[in-house]
């Protein structure tokens, strides 16, 4: 079922049960107040019908008789009975007419008073006694034609008005959905029509603040990562091919000029040296693109372990004292928490490891070794990490794209380096579900503030 | 020590700009000043009413207090305090005094509109910090920096 369908169906129902719920209301209401009414007609006639039978006088007798047929009028099929009751109160059983429920007369003789109804016919019984006559009991009873024909009226106007209020209903419903609806339609035609080729179309945006200009917005943030996926495929096959072709060059023109000729040992070995460096230099960008590959396997293939951040960078800067030893990593752990379950990572320490150090390698080189300070910190839920180093920085319109495969800072193409270190990082971090954040400034410096979820077992 | 003002529309990412503030004034103690333009209502009842200190406090999301408090952890060597206030006039002379009262001279802002105020009747001050402060840096911020993982696609590397 469509969904402009469905609105139109649930609006219908919906509007219909309290349609239904109210005209039920009004006709209960209505019947009530019909039925009270005429009982309270039936009541004045049994009380005028009383006092003309307590009477002595005829001439009274006339009157009344007289106010009746003039006035009041004969009801439909109505019947008067008097019964007398006997001095001791009761009423003889002889003389009840036996179509009467017992309770009725039980109901007149305790109450004085009873109304009953039986199809469409309503009966009145009063007990009366003025002391003239002795107690007798009045039972009038008529059918109540103009009521019943009010009620009919009533239930047929209802009724009309309900099924033209739902054809009514249902054509608003089915307008009214299909405005509410068009929006959508018109989103999903346009992005129909977004193809590899046309990319660059947005959506027309919108300012509103309500759901449908949020899934606008929703669409074209979409399509803006998506542009910047296809930009960056791009850009990296490039990049990645330069990269390689490289050292490639480099080999081939070494082996071919060695060939060129007959040379001296000495020739050949340095050529050979040279064919080494190069092929040792594609040999680590053959492995870093190996080491980019495997962090793009889900969490499922790690060796998943719980690690103690500090612990992890202590053996860091162990590694690095040794790679680099001129290096100037100061380490505030001040801030340490007392439990230690804070500061516990659950996760590959071998990827852990590759990440942190590679930020903090990038820090050392790229600030020539110039001061780099890294603190830890922990808030209600995560392990605070914030390297900062006061070197070359990266320029900040270029800070969207450092996370990017190849991709190297205009600032430091003199600085050796392939560009993935912080990919790798990145995708590290991201698959501890941590959050990696860098904020950089040309010749100023570089803070880069990693946030991971500790453990939380207790 | 260094007084620093830097526009902020109570969200965490305007927080950024407090790491530019630590990367352009290094070896400085810092005094940074967080300004958000305020409209304040035009009734007699709300200009009597109006507290500052009320209404920064039902700007700031725990979130966003809690960022500052994280920040002010983080950085406590080089930042010594860290204000917000509400600048609630209309022209650059009544900028001029809160610049003033303030003792600022020089402040951070974002290139393009980076922060959005959205809270209500909060507005950028980045124009009028341009136009009154003696020195502005300004930081080309256009995007979030939370990168998602579907922007580094690696499954390109075997495309090579």
């Amino acid at each position: 079922m469509r969904l402009r369908n469905k609105i139109t169906a649930i609006f219908i129902l919906l509007t219909g049960l309290l349609q239904t719920a109210v005209f039920i209301f009004i006709y209960y209401f209505a019947q009530q107040y019909t039925e009270n009414e005429f009982y309270l007609r039936l009541r004045q006639r049994a009380t005028i019908a009383a006092q003309a039978y307590s009477t002595q006088d005829e001439v009274d007798i006339d009157i009344y008789e007289d106010i009746r047929i003039r006035h009041l009028q004969t009801l439909p099929d109505e019947n008067e009975v008097i019964y007398e009751l006997s001095p001791d109160g009761t009423l003889p059983l002889s003389e009840i007419d036996h179509n009467l429920p017992e309770s009725f007369i039980n109901v007149i003789l305790s109450e004085e008073y009873a109304e009953f109804k039986r199809g469409s016919s309503y009966y009145t019984g009063l007990l009366y006694d003025d002391g003239k006559k002795g107690a007798f009991i009045v039972i009038l009873s008529a059918r109540d034609v103009y009521g019943a024909g009010k009620l009919e009226n009533l239930r047929n106007i209802l009724f009309g008005a309900f099924f033209i209020s739902l054809i009514f209903i249902s054509v608003l419903g089915q307008y009214y959905a299909t405005q509410a609806l068009s929006p959508i339609a018109r989103i999903t035609r346009k992005v129909n029509s977004i193809r590899a080729e046309n990319l660059y179309t947005r959506l027309d945006s919108v300012n509103a603040k309500d759901e449908l200009a949020e899934l606008t917005r929703t669409f074209n943030n979409m399509l803006d990562r998506l542009q910047i996926s296809f930009d960056l495929q791009n850009n990296f096959i490039n990049h990645a091919s330069h990269e390689l072709r490289n050292p490639l060059t480099a080999i081939l023109g070494q082996t071919e000029i060695a060939q060129a000729k007959e040379r001296s040992v000495e020739e050949y070995r340095n050529a050979l040296k040279k064919v080494e460096l190069e092929a040792s230099r594609l040999d680590t960008l053959v492995n870093g693109l190996l080491k980019l590959a495997k962090t793009d396997f889900d969490s499922k293939g790690l060796v998943v372990d719980i690690i103690r951040v500090d612990q992890i960078i202590i053996e860091i800067m162990e590694d690095l004292d040794i790679a680099i030893p001129e290096n100037k990593v100061k380490l505030y752990f001040e801030d340490l928490p007392e439990d230690e379950r804070q500061l516990t990572v659950s996760g590959s320490e071998t990827l852990l490891k590759v990440a942190l150090s590679n930020i903090l390698e990038n820090a050392c080189k790229f600030s020539n070794n110039k001061g780099v300070t890294l603190k830890i910190l922990t808030d209600d839920s995560h392990i605070l990490l914030t390297i900062r180093d006061e070197g070359v920085g990266i320029p900040t319109d270029e800070l969207k794209n450092i996370f990017e495969p190849f991709y190297r800072g205009s600032n430091v193409r003199n600085v050796e380096g392939f560009g993935f270190g912080l990919p790798l990082a990145y995708r590290i971090i991201t698959l501890h579900n941590g959050e990696i954040r860098v904020s950089s400034q040309v010749n100023k410096g570089t803070i880069v503030k990693i946030k991971l979820p500790y453990m939380t077992i207790s | 020590m260094k007084r620093v003002l830097i526009p902020t529309d109570f969200t965490i990412k305007s927080l950024q700009l407090l790491d530019y503030a630590i990367l352009n004034y290094p070896k400085e103690q810092l005094a940074i000043v967080l300004v958000s333009g305020y409209r304040i209502k035009e009734s007699l009842w709300d200009m009597r009413n109006f507290s500052e200190q009320r209404e920064i406090n039902k700007l700031c999301s725990e979130e966003f207090t809690k960022s500052k408090r994280t920040f002010l952890r983080e950085h406590r060597d080089v930042i010594d305090r860290l204000n917000i206030h509400l600048f609630s006039g209309h022209n650059m002379f009544a900028f001029k005094n809160f610049l003033k009262q303030n003792d600022i001279k020089e402040g951070i802002i974002t290139e393009s509109q980076f922060l959005s105020y959205e809270q209500p009747n909060t507005f950028d001050p980045s124009h009028l910090m341009k136009s009154c402060l003696e020195k502005t840096i300004e930081i080309p911020l256009t995007t979030d920096k939370s990168y998602n993982r579907s922007q580094v696609s690696v499954s390109t590397i075997y495309n090579l």
